[in-house]
């Protein structure tokens, strides 16, 4: 287990070096001189040039390369031009909504998904069947922020159960606290509802045609227990494997739905920061966001290796 | 789903039963859901190609025909600047499928040469694969927005960012789809008769890729024309005097409840073009994999 850990994390590291790559080009490629753009309109020559010593700006690629990998490692983000904090401070406080928000909506979406798709795929036949299947290709073509205009209209304007927008943190209570979220979370979680559901069809679709699900059958096994103990259970590996592509998509989905609802998430912290072109900021999230992708991945792989005994298995008799 | 990710095509199980395009065309058309959707999407881009013919400028305005409901003379209504909300729509119409088909475009031209490449050099395969796995998985709005903050918001931005995500889904597809074809035995028989490894790729490998590289670039498609549509509604996608889908029901969020026509037909014309073309891609999906349609 920990050489297929280790083996693991070392085909994970050229992921690593996508983000670090893009960060590091990001100031060196943006027009105009880096420490000047770092610094703002106001700052004095003085204190560009002091930065371009400090970053090392002067070297070559290489040196400023090699530079820049050692302050991530160990955690020198800089500061943010605006909000005048340490970017390494500012991100975690942002991060905690968009995770609250990202597993709410997880949640969401994998109980509703794998219901419509196991309905879609045991109950092919049938009208409900059918339905399941037909709603599954019209929620993939619905993108997330149609979905939050359509939940506001409904239950904030029309039935007035929840607000319009804004966050209401958990020092003001509990339940303002989950009502303020749970719009939010339905409508991220209402598209990987669709995606979900579809991967749960193809995957159920594909155990019952394994020849262990006509054994259970001619052994006479009721259906609904084929269905429940052999069928599904295979079939939740392959939504484990797309786990990596719904965190991604949560990701970028947050940015929207952060910005319709007005909630201080990852995704609205990186709108503003870069229209208010906070460069130091900008690294910072790119960096935190490709972390973050990176340990799901990892976390997946591990996990698929533990659920699912074929895989040890398979190394073994290699 | 989701605004965002590409899953990848699914990967060929019998070569042999792959039909070229024009195979696929003619069973396609055979499916009255599928019809449908082709005539749909051929109508959006009838539209959106003669745009100025059929309806006036969608920047002109007229004050006091501000937020007007549908009408013989708007029929999509007035939005809150009295401007035309049809003129409005076909415009849009070009915006999305203008992004959509440029990225289309140039992901898989990308895609395929990285696949090729992968599929015949095994160190390629080693090193550009791992590293076009990390791509993907890469949030595309994060990548859409931090490349903004170099480049600056525009249509370059939105499409560069897209490329850099999708690319890698039609490169694995052509990949895989190779590594299937390369087992096969007239690849054997290209072999002892002398041909070179160009030759074999691309007379005899490369061809059995277009079905299944034409399907993931439909999915890119879509992909593309929702994020763009996404990033416009959030203020990062296409300038703001480009009419697009994503911006106008941008516009309509303070007009919800009291102008439904505002997001009622921009709402309608990004689902109905991203549900044709899904519905396409699904019908293929199931003629290209026979095991999918006996289901």
């Amino acid at each position: 287990m920990l050489s297929y850990a280790f083996q693991r994390v070392l085909a994970l590291l050229p992921t690593v070096a996508v983000p670090l790559i893009l960060v590091f080009l990001l100031l060196r490629l943006a027009p105009g001189d880096p420490a000047a753009i770092l610094l703002g309109d106001q700052a004095t020559p003085e204190q560009v040039a002091g930065l371009r010593t400090e970053l090392g700006l002067d070297q070559p690629l290489i040196a400023q390369f090699l530079k820049f990998l050692g302050d991530v490692l160990t955690l020198h983000l800089g500061n943010s031009l605006f909000l005048h904090r340490p970017v390494v401070e500012v991100i975690p406080q942002y991060a905690a909504v968009t995770l609250e928000i990202g597993v709410l909506s997880l949640i969401i979406a994998l109980v509703l998904g794998v219901t419509l798709g196991s309905s879609a795929s045991l109950r092919r036949n049938t009208r409900r069947g059918r339905a399941a299947t037909a709603l599954g290709i019209v929620g993939i073509s619905v993108p997330q922020f149609l979905f939050a205009l359509v939940l506001i209209l409904v239950f904030a304007v029309g039935a007035h159960w929840f607000n319009v927008g804004g966050y209401v943190p958990w020092s003001a209570g509990a339940w303002p606290h989950i009502r303020s979220i749970i719009l939010p979370a339905f409508a991220l979680g209402l598209g990987e509802t669709a995606f979900v559901s579809r991967i749960t069809r193809g995957a159920v679709l594909d155990v019952m045609q394994e020849p262990f699900v006509t054994t259970a059958k001619s052994l006479g096994i009721p259906l609904h227990r084929i269905n429940r103990v052999h069928i599904l259970r295979l079939s939740s590996l392959q939504i484990l494997t797309v786990a990596g592509l719904l965190s991604a998509s949560l990701i970028s989905g947050s940015a929207v739905v952060e910005s319709i609802f007005g909630l201080p998430g990852m995704g609205r912290l990186l709108l503003d920061a870069v229209q208010r072109r906070d460069y130091q900021l900008v690294q910072g999230i790119v960096l935190f966001t490709g972390l973050v992708i990176i340990v799901v991945n990892l976390l997946v792989d591990l996990l698929y290796a533990v659920v699912d005994p074929r895989v040890q298995l398979a190394r073994k008799i290699k | 789903m989701s605004t965002v990710s590409t899953p990848a095509a699914p990967a060929p199980h019998a070569p042999a039963e792959l039909p070229r395009p024009a195979g696929l065309l003619r069973k396609l058309i055979r499916r009255p859901a599928t019809v449908g959707a082709i005539a749909f999407f051929v109508l959006m881009v009838l539209a959106a190609a003669a745009a100025p013919l059929i309806v006036g400028d969608p920047n002109s305005f007229v004050a006091t025909e501000r937020l007007r409901p549908p009408s013989p003379a708007h029929w999509f209504g007035t939005d809150n600047l009295g401007r035309d909300g049809l003129a409005r729509v076909v415009y849009g119409a070009r915006a999305s499928l203008l992004v959509g088909a440029i990225t289309c475009l140039l992901t898989t031209v990308i895609g395929t040469a990285v696949g090729i490449a992968a599929g015949m050099f095994r160190t390629v395969d080693l090193i550009v694969m791992r590293i076009v796995d990390g791509v993907m998985s890469f949030p595309v709005i994060v990548l859409a927005l931090a490349l903004m903050a170099i480049l600056g918001p525009g249509l370059v931005t939105v499409v560069i960012s897209m490329v850099v995500v999708f690319f890698p889904g039609v490169a694995r597809v052509v990949r895989s789809t190779a590594l299937v074809v390369s087992e096969l035995p007239m690849i054997d028989a290209a072999k002892s008769a002398g041909a070179g490894r160009w030759r074999i790729f691309f007379r005899y490998v490369f061809p059995h890729c277009t079905t299944p590289v034409l399907v993931q670039a439909a999915i890119v498609f879509t992909a593309a024309v929702l994020v763009e549509s996404a990033l416009s509604f959030i203020g990062a996608g296409l300038p703001p005097d480009v009419p697009s889908w994503g911006a106008a029901l941008a516009e309509s969020r303070s007009y919800l409840s009291t102008a439904w026509w505002m997001w009622c037909f921009p709402g309608l014309a990004l689902i109905g073009t991203v549900l044709s073309v899904n519905i396409v891609i699904d019908a293929s999906r199931d003629i290209l994999d026979p095991r999918e349609a006996d289901k």
